[in-house]
């Protein structure tokens, strides 16, 4: 089976903007042309592409290759090396100046004109062709893979926009404030535009007043809450957008409703990850249960939560706590705040904790974030079974894999970690085994 | 003002728009504002001091002013943008 990589585009639809320019499939077609015969061969070609245009001419001249596109995990410039190393046989394509890599390199430019061979974008693909392998940081330090394949990609889209009735809507273009590389990004503003006709915004604004900029045509924002809370801060006027996306972070529902009300456009929240892609929605600001995509189903077994897409595709086990309502209804349990904000920085208390599993001795290890009145601890906790490593040893090659902001202070030995049956550590478990300690050293400090 | 009385201002405004763990008067004025060999911050911070500048200084930023990355470099080159574009 094959599926169309430019579907539902009336003759004359533009495919995407850039430059403030509409780009029809011509043109395209031409620019997709002059990148193939300057890409490296390789079998791997890894996206940096930051600009939206150049992402996605990039993405389709590796499907026209049958190369198969890589996404770095977000890691900066180490997860970059990381992917390269991984991935010998790869070639890099970029808009932007990068350190030196143990690959080639091909620096993205528009090749102008559109004396296009319009042959240069093969209409359809085949659905088994893998199409993108999606990283996560991993905990043994090398990025993790997750497979793609066209076909999955594509009906994942085309159910992401059957839930949002974009054919019904008079949407007509899909901007975005994200970077292509998430799978968030490549779903919802890549994938979602190609299944439905709708042109590609292909610059990626981060201000507000180039977000209204941008919305300019009737469009859907894919978004995250921070920038939804930047954009409703600032007061700007758009008048283009029609429906907005927000993913990445819980949104709450206060915001959701502000951001409705001055953006005058519904906010749905996506409930997906890089392993699942988009799994549910829901309209946060009238909704707490989360509707499941219809192409999807969830099941339990033995206490774990599976998604089942209902294709050749894996099924994936759900580490969020789900609450089945039935009827491909669901409410997420109470999830322990995985983004944690220091001094004005962000990261996820998961990333960190893998850093720290990474280091060699450590066999377990878990970050907490702590209440905000413990007054024994106001930086991050974090406990680690280490049976043959001292604490500053610990601490020592910690420092050289995150920022120093995130050094957990204090950082503390335990025997074990109070992981349940299925292995999961609940927070209050570790919120538990802290004030034991907390409480223990305060009993010592007395006696002193 | 001139601009190099705005840059003690600024350097105030930056800290407390990103919650940054050092004085406004350690802000080397030269010292790069993103990346690693500098005060490290990241797109998040800059949307979050956009949002500061626009409050403050009643303008809005807009990254398709070929001045911006520019303008962002360093706490001099901040406090130089603003001065030319503030309207209070």
């Amino acid at each position: 089976m094959a599926f169309s990589f430019l579907n539902g585009y009336a003759n004359d639809a533009p495919v995407a903007w850039h430059d403030g320019r509409a780009v029809g499939r011509h043109e395209f077609a031409a620019d997709v042309a002059a990148l193939r015969a300057r890409l490296p061969v390789a079998r791997y070609l890894i996206n940096l592409c930051d600009n939206r245009y150049a992402f996605l001419t990039a993405f389709a001249a590796a499907l026209a290759d049958r190369r198969i596109t890589l996404l770095p995990p977000d890691a900066g410039d180490a997860g970059l090396l990381g992917l390269c190393r991984q991935y010998e046989a790869a070639a890099v394509v970029s808009d932007r100046s990068l350190p030196s890599l143990p690959v080639p390199v091909c620096q993205w430019r528009r090749a102008g004109g559109d004396s296009g061979k319009a042959n240069a974008v093969p209409a359809s693909f085949s659905s088994d062709q893998t199409a993108v392998v999606v990283h996560t940081s991993g905990s043994t330090g090398a990025p993790q893979p997750h497979i793609k394949t066209w076909g999955a990609l594509v009906r994942r889209a085309r159910a992401v926009g059957a839930r949002l009735a974009l054919k019904e809507s008079r949407i007509a273009a899909v901007v975005a404030t994200v970077p292509s590389q998430h799978m968030y990004g490549i779903e919802n503003a890549i994938m979602l535009p190609l299944q439905h006709g709708l042109a590609v915004h292909g610059e990626r604004p981060l201000f507000p007043a180039d977000v209204a900029a941008a919305l300019d045509k009737p469009s859907l924002l894919v978004t995250t809450p921070i920038h939804l809370r930047a954009f409703t801060a600032a007061g700007v006027g758009c008048t283009g957008v029609r429906l907005i996306l927000s993913s990445t972070a819980p949104l709450a529902i206060e915001q959701a409703r502000r951001a409705e009300d001055s953006l005058g456009a519904p906010v749905v929240e996506i409930y997906g990850s890089t392993e699942t892609g988009v799994v549910a929605t829901r309209r946060t600001s009238s909704a707490d249960e989360w509707r499941l995509l219809e192409s999807l189903r969830l099941r339990t077994e033995c206490g774990a939560v599976l998604l089942d897409d209902g294709g050749a595709d894996v099924v994936v086990e759900l580490h969020d706590c789900i609450e089945l309502l039935g009827d491909g209804r669901f409410r997420l349990g109470p999830r322990a705040q995985d983004i944690v904000k220091v001094a004005g920085k962000r990261a996820s208390l998961a990333a960190l904790t893998e850093s720290l599993c990474a280091i060699a001795g450590v066999e377990d290890a878990a970050f907490l974030a702590p209440h905000e009145h413990d007054e024994a601890a106001s930086r991050l906790i974090a406990f680690v079974v280490a049976p043959r490593c001292s604490e500053a040893e610990i601490a020592a090659k910690l420092r050289a894999r995150i920022d120093p902001i995130f050094l957990p202070r204090p950082l503390v030995k335990v025997e074990a970690l109070p992981r349940n049956a299925t292995g999961k550590l609940p927070r209050e478990a570790l919120q538990e085994l802290w004030e034991t300690i907390a409480s223990g050293w305060t009993r010592s400090s007395d006696a002193v | 003002m001139e601009s190099e009385t705005v840059e003690g201002e600024v350097a105030a405004m930056l800290v407390e728009a990103v919650n940054l763990d050092i004085a406004p008067a350690d802000i080397d004025p030269q010292q790069p504002l993103f990346g690693g060999q500098g005060i490290g911050l990241d797109s998040i911070d800059a949307l979050e001091l956009s949002l500061a500048i626009s409050v403050k200084y009643g303008f809005q930023m807009r990254a398709d002013d070929a001045q911006r990355h520019q303008a962002f470099a360093n706490l001099q080159s901040l406090s130089r943008y603003i001065h030319t574009h503030r309207q209070k």
